[in-house]
C-alpha cells in the first residue's frame, strides 16, 4: 500500500489532467462504454508507474506516453480485449453537454478517421506541445515530427474543404 | 480550415471540458489499491505454467531416457533417440517461452509510443515461433515405440503404414516450420490452422508494425 502522501500527489496529478486524459480516450474510443474502460485502464497504468515517475519530465510528457501507449493498445485490442473491470461508475463524469459545435464535431470525427499514431500527434500539436515535446513522447526526431504534422494538416484541410464546397 | 482556427476550436473545447469534468475521486481511490493488478499479468502467468510444464515434461522425458540407456537394450534406442528430440525441441521452446516472459517484463507504457508499441506487436508475434518449434518434435512421437516385437514379428503392411506416417509427419512439421511465417500470414492455410480471430490478430499487428517501421524512416 502507497503512503497516503503519494496517494495524494497522484490523485491531485490526475485532477489537474483530467482533460487531457478524457481527450485521449475520446479519440481513441467513440462509444461511451469503451470510453469509461479506457479511463479506468489509463488511470490504473499511471498509478503502476507513479512510484518510477521521472521527475526529469513534466508530468504532462510522462502521462501523455502512459495514456497514449494504454490508448493505442486498447484501441488495436478492440473487441479481444478482456473485461477485467470491476468499476460500473465513470471517473471522469461530463456534467454538462459541452457545446454541440459543427466545426468542432467534425474536427473530432477527422482526428477519430485517422491512423492511430497520426492521431496521437495530432493531439500534442493541437494540446500545443512543442515539436522536442512531441518527439520525445512518441520517440521520433523532430524534424520528423515537424513533416509529419505538416503532412496531417495538409489531410485535415482537405477533409474540411470538402466538406465546406 | 486555417491552422490557427484549428488550435483555437480544440483550446474552446479544452476550456469547456475543463468547466464540465469532474473526477470521481472515490473511484480513483479505489484504482490506487489495485496495483497489483496488470493488463500484462495473465499472460505473464499462462507463459510462466507453460515453462513450469514444459520444464517437468523434459525432466520426467529425461528421467525415462536414463532408465533407457541404463537398460539398454538395441531396440531401445529409437526410444532414447526419440525422446532426447523431444527434450531437445521442448527446452528450445522453453527458452524462446522465457524470452518473452523477459521481454514482457521489458514493457513499461512510460516508454516513447513506438518502441513500447513496438515491443509489444513483436510479443504477439512471437507466438507462433514457439508453436514452429513445437511442431518439429511430432515426428518423434512416431517412432519412440519402435520395440523387439514389432521387428520380430512386425508385418510388411504394418511397416509400410509406420514408415508412412513418420514420413508423413516429418515432411509436415518441416514444412510447416519453413512456412508458418507471419510474411504468410494472408494465405488460406494459414488462417485455417491458426483460427480466423489468432490470424486476424497476428495480420493486424503484422500490419500495425509494417507501419511502425515505416513511420521512423519517413
Amino acid at each position: 500500500m502507497a503512503p497516503p502522501k503519494e496517494d495524494k500527489v497522484f490523485l491531485s496529478v490526475i485532477e489537474q489532467h483530467k482533460g487531457i486524459i478524457y481527450k485521449i480516450a475520446n479519440s481513441y474510443c467513440h462509444h461511451t462504454e469503451d470510453r469509461k474502460d479506457l479511463i479506468q485502464e489509463i488511470i490504473f497504468q499511471l498509478w503502476r508507474s507513479f512510484d518510477r515517475y521521472n521527475d526529469q519530465y513534466k508530468y504532462s510528457t510522462w502521462l501523455y506516453r502512459i495514456a497514449l501507449n494504454v490508448a493505442i493498445s486498447f484501441y488495436r485490442k478492440d473487441s479481444q480485449r478482456n473485461s477485467a473491470h470491476e468499476l460500473t461508475a465513470d471517473i471522469i463524469v461530463v456534467t454538462e453537454e459541452t457545446a454541440d459545435v459543427e466545426q468542432l464535431q467534425l474536427l473530432q470525427r477527422f482526428i477519430h478517421e485517422l491512423p492511430e499514431l497520426d492521431r496521437a500527434i495530432m493531439l500534442l500539436y493541437l494540446e500545443e506541445k512543442s515539436y522536442k515535446e512531441i518527439a520525445d513522447i512518441l520517440g521520433l526526431t523532430e524534424t520528423n515530427i515537424a513533416t509529419k504534422i505538416n503532412r496531417i494538416k495538409g489531410k485535415l484541410k482537405t477533409k474540411f474543404s470538402t466538406i465546406h464546397t | 480550415m486555417e491552422d490557427i482556427l484549428l488550435k483555437q476550436m480544440w483550446a474552446a473545447y479544452d476550456k469547456k471540458l475543463e468547466k464540465s469534468l469532474a473526477l470521481n475521486h472515490r473511484l480513483v481511490t479505489e484504482i490506487q489499491t489495485q496495483k497489483a493488478r496488470t493488463a500484462l499479468r495473465p499472460l505473464k502467468a499462462i507463459k510462466i505454467v507453460a515453462v513450469i510444464l514444459g520444464i517437468i515434461w523434459s525432466l520426467f522425458l529425461s528421467i525415462l531416457v536414463v532408465l533407457a540407456i541404463t537398460y539398454m537394450t538395441p531396440y531401445s534406442l529409437f526410444f532414447i533417440l526419440s525422446a532426447m528430440a523431444v527434450i531437445v525441441i521442448t527446452v528450445t521452446a522453453i527458452v524462446v517461452y522465457i524470452r518473452q516472459v523477459a521481454l514482457i517484463q521489458q514493457i513499461d507504457n512510460d516508454s516513447n509510443i513506438l518502441d513500447t508499441q513496438k515491443k509489444l506487436v513483436r510479443l504477439q508475434l512471437s507466438t507462433i515461433s514457439i508453436v514452429r518449434i513445437l511442431m518439429l518434435s511430432a515426428p518423434f512421437y512416431t517412432t519412440f515405440y519402435f520395440n523387439k516385437g514389432m521387428f520380430e514379428n512386425g508385418t510388411i503392411g504394418l511397416w509400410v503404414f509406420q514408415l508412412t506416417i513418420t514420413l508423413l509427419f516429418s515432411a509436415l512439421s518441416i514444412w510447416f516450420y519453413q512456412h508458418a511465417r507471419i510474411e504468410n500470414a494472408d494465405k488460406r492455410w494459414f488462417k485455417i490452422i491458426f483460427g480466423s480471430s489468432e490470424w486476424t490478430a497476428l495480420t493486424k499487428a503484422q500490419h500495425f508494425l509494417q507501419e511502425i517501421e515505416a513511420y521512423e524512416k519517413e
